[in-house]
């Protein structure tokens, strides 16, 4: 089910403030206040590990593009809560892995969310569920789980775009 | 950051990052556009769902009166989110 954050054969040292981590150079976590207003702190946090990794700007602009719609999302549907969403970002592979876990959300499936009306008039075209169609045709892989009050989607893309 | 200026031409720029802390501020200034008018994305990175329903808006409210917005010098990646939305039915898009 659940791939471990830290395999355990890695040491975590916690090598900026602000409660980012590196481990063995792979991985990075962060969390986020609630709010559209963390997007630039997210962007930057993405662009670190983007830098770190060298990865291509045709792969930077699509995971930036998913995280964002699926963190405001989930803000969206929960605008109250105090809790924090966090973002896990992996190198596995030729893959980048993006988690995104919210310890405080009611169950919604991105997977699952109907597809827009890419072909109405302009008077019924909406913004709405445009977001997560975007991610679903842009990224190459989408899982949710969702227990326990607790959400993570977990976004998998290849590097060699 | 955004920031959205408009030329002595009536070129409406984009510069910068049109994400979801900035549809507010896009609405804002777009608003202000009552005419067809030529908006210019050549200095803008990147664009989500949330600057997308900023243009919408734009435009429908301009279509009401017969205008529109006429969008130009996309990003490869910008173009392939207005393709892959079809926003090139909504838009004319050079």
């Amino acid at each position: 089910m659940f791939k471990k954050i830290y395999p355990k054969r890695t040491k975590v040292t916690d090598l900026k403030s602000g409660g980012a981590f590196f481990l063995a150079g792979e991985l990075m976590q962060k969390s986020f206040r609630r709010s559209v207003k963390s997007l630039e702190s997210v962007f930057s946090f993405i662009a670190d590990f983007f830098r770190t990794h060298n990865v291509n700007d045709d792969v930077a602009f699509t995971v930036k593009f998913a995280v964002e719609e699926l963190f405001t999302n989930l803000v969206k549907y929960n605008p109250s809560s105090q809790s924090e969403i966090s973002l896990n970002l992996e190198i596995e592979g030729r893959n980048i892995v993006v988690r995104i876990t919210d310890t405080e959300s009611q169950p919604f499936d991105p997977t699952k969310s109907p597809e827009p009306d890419l072909q109405a008039p302009l008077e019924k075209r909406r913004a709405g569920g445009l977001g997560i169609f975007l991610v679903k045709r842009m990224i190459d892989r989408i899982e949710y789980h969702h227990t326990d009050k607790m959400s993570t989607i977990t976004l998998v893309h290849s590097l060699e775009k | 950051m955004l920031k959205i200026t408009v030329d002595s031409q009536g070129v409406v720029h984009l510069q910068g990052r049109l994400d979801a802390s900035q549809a507010e501020e896009a609405t804002k200034a777009l608003s202000k556009i009552t005419k067809s008018a030529v908006v210019d994305f050549a200095e803008l990175d990147y664009i989500s769902s949330a600057g997308l329903g900023v243009l919408i808006a734009a435009q429908k409210r301009l279509k009401e009166s017969g205008q529109g917005l006429t969008l130009t010098n996309m990003n490869n990646h910008i173009r392939d989110v207005f393709r892959y939305a079809r926003f090139d039915l909504i838009f004319k898009i050079n």
